[in-house]
């Protein structure tokens, strides 16, 4: 799906009733649903005013791509961006990170492509 | 979407807040929080009906949080909910922040350990 901003409570719907369509637990559907959120605001914020969501199962987990067509920095060195206090913001990429079993990065000059993974059960 | 609302109770400004903390509502609940931050410096956020929390609108907490307290004033989370707030958990911040189950246990707390205006000692 493509979302802007104001969809977000849309893109969070969409993923919790596919994540438990696809068979996964509510705590880890819970914690994709905070990914995909930190990750599709990310997007729309320091990426492109629109963005775009795939959900697939591969492997046994649900991954879901974020794709937006801008730069944002986290992104493109996420371990070279220094600490910043939690009122600044910027705990998105790291929270993502926390929760889900996998995520990967492509910052190309087309733009910023997100991968999360969530193992099934 | 998210509903905002503030009442006073003794000493505390108690905010409410329902609905969906993230990036489409953020500005608001900002705006709402520095109004009522520059009103009284003893503020109460009652979590209980949030339905999300992202760690943006968290971002926004910990600045108000920060903000009172560096002018001995103080910011008390009530009655977050584990599922909808989890972003606290994650982050830590729950450990940080002063949390408690409700707005009741909240003031009681807070009573006990903030004595009443004219008795402090320096």
């Amino acid at each position: 799906m493509d979302f802007t901003a104001a969809d977000l409570p849309r893109v969070r719907r969409f993923t919790v009733t596919w994540a438990a369509k696809a068979g996964m637990s509510a705590d880890a559907a819970d914690d994709f649903v905070i990914a995909v959120n930190e990750i599709a605001t990310n997007a729309v914020r320091h990426g492109s005013p629109q963005a775009s969501l795939r959900l697939w199962v591969s492997a046994g987990a649900g991954i879901a791509e974020i794709r937006d067509s801008g730069h944002w920095a986290a992104a493109v060195a996420p371990t070279s961006l220094p600490r910043r206090p939690a009122e600044q913001g910027g705990m998105g990429l790291e929270v993502a990170r926390l929760v889900c079993d996998g995520l990967q990065i492509k910052a190309t000059s087309a733009g910023t492509a997100v991968l999360l993974r969530m193992t099934l059960r | 979407m998210l509903s905002l609302s503030s009442e006073q109770r003794g000493p505390y400004t108690v905010v409410k807040v329902a609905g969906n903390l993230d990036l489409v509502t953020r500005d608001q609940f900002d705006q709402f929080m520095t109004k009522v931050r520059r009103a009284n410096k003893q503020v109460i956020v009652d979590m209980s009906a949030v339905t999300f929390m992202d760690t943006g609108c968290l971002a926004v907490i910990v600045g108000h949080w920060k903000k009172l307290l560096s002018g001995s004033g103080n910011l008390i989370l009530a009655g977050a909910q584990h599922r909808p707030a989890k972003a606290l958990w994650i982050t830590g911040l729950a450990y940080r922040l002063p949390l408690y189950d409700s707005v009741d246990e909240a003031i009681a707390s807070a009573d006990a350990v903030t004595p009443p205006a004219g008795t402090q000692h320096p």
